[in-house]
């Protein structure tokens, strides 16, 4: 495991945080996730409920459950899979699990070869804007975790490329994020499946 | 197990920018922009719509479309600034720019109206609800796009009814 000082951006004030960026944790790191975020997730439900605002208009990963992913990978092909996340001071902002075997570029020109995919990447319940019940507390978490993937796809020799399935709510992160839309995935639930270009992460890397 | 070694270089400047360009409302938003993204087979294409397209293409009948042309040029009128000054002040392509703002039937990228809505520091979301790259359940978005878009005329100089019409269009687009 090595450990990278990198930054992400108070909300409130603007002002850059310094955080780590672990980039090879162990799956039972996604336990004490878990252990972290599962009261504030439980608090935003009830919030909502007491607002009562419609379930389709709740966060899509509110339902997602950290510790079960950690049991999922824990059987899997630890050369498959990478868990990184964000940490400040003892706190985990956001973390990822990426995949690197048999997941293939969708678009052109590269259509076939390898990209690095991003199985799963959160923020922390803390770090979502919702509309009148919070302000996001950190910025910035997600770009950094996806630029860690990129640089994963560097490191393999794939030119940055990487891909994902997306929750609808984050389309618009995505894009921004450079990412391409390829296709709604029926393979997964009709999830809308993006990559981003080895000639765009070029650009979002800063190696042009 | 043995990962790679990465090189992740990560500097404040760098998260600075990366949070200016995240949507407010890209990870949840409630009661307001429920989005989902279109698929391509939504989008119309020069081959759906007929070769005479390709060449020639057509204003969008779209009122979304046409007040997202609208609000651009006024946008930059205002700033005193050409198409070429604006294309070259946010990196995006002047052809592409003249297409949004004559509201021509074509998809713009998603970056190019990243890149607008920074240098006009505003959310991107409306900028995509208008686009067409997102479909937004925002019927008064829609209301306000026909009501601006009815409202303004391409000028030189901003009249007082299209300066008062542009800054009516902002607040609706930030509230």
């Amino acid at each position: 495991m090595s450990v990278h000082t990198a930054y992400i951006i108070d909300a409130a004030t603007g002002d850059p945080v310094q955080v780590e960026l672990d980039d090879d944790l162990t799956v039972d790191v996604l336990l004490d996730v878990e252990d972290q975020w599962k009261v504030p997730r439980e608090e935003l439900r009830a919030k909502l409920r007491a607002l009562g605002v419609a379930r389709k208009d709740w966060p899509e990963s509110l339902w997602w459950d950290w510790g079960m992913k950690s049991v999922r990978l824990a059987f899997g092909d630890p050369n498959d899979f990478r868990i990184m996340a964000l940490r400040r001071q003892a706190v985990w902002e956001a973390a990822m699990v990426t995949r690197s075997k048999n997941h293939v570029a969708l678009l052109a020109p590269d259509i076939g070869k390898p990209i690095v995919y991003v199985d799963f990447l959160e923020v922390a319940p803390w770090n979502w804007t919702i509309d009148k019940i919070q302000n996001r507390k950190f910025k910035a978490s997600g770009p950094v975790l996806l630029r860690a993937a990129l640089e994963q796809s560097y490191a393999k020799g794939w030119d940055g490329r990487v891909g994902l399935h997306a929750l609808p709510q984050a389309a618009s992160f995505y894009l921004g994020q450079g990412l391409q839309f390829v296709k709604n995935d029926p393979a997964k639930q009709d999830l809308p499946y993006y990559e981003i270009s080895a000639a765009e992460a070029l650009k979002r890397t800063g190696r042009r | 197990m043995a990962h790679e070694t990465l090189n992740i270089n990560v500097t404040p400047e760098w998260a600075l920018e990366q949070a200016k360009l995240e949507p407010d409302v890209g990870v949840t938003s409630v009661g307001g922009l429920a989005q989902r993204i279109r698929g391509f087979e939504d989008v119309p294409n020069a081959e759906q719509e007929g070769a005479e397209n390709l060449s020639t293409p057509s204003m969008s009948a779209d009122p979304r479309r046409q007040s997202l042309g609208k609000f651009i040029e006024l946008s930059r009128r205002r700033m005193r600034l050409s198409v070429e000054q604006l294309a070259e002040k946010v990196d995006v392509d002047l052809a592409e720019l003249l297409a949004i703002e004559k509201a021509e039937d074509i998809v713009p990228e998603p970056r190019t109206l990243y890149q607008l809505a920074q240098f006009l520091r505003m959310r991107v979301e409306p900028l995509l609800e208008l686009s067409g790259l997102v479909v937004a359940k925002s019927v008064s978005l829609t209301e306000s796009a026909v009501r601006f878009a009815a409202r303004s005329e391409p000028m030189d100089t901003l009249t007082k009814e299209e300066e008062e019409a542009l800054n009516w269009f902002v607040k609706e687009l930030t509230k």
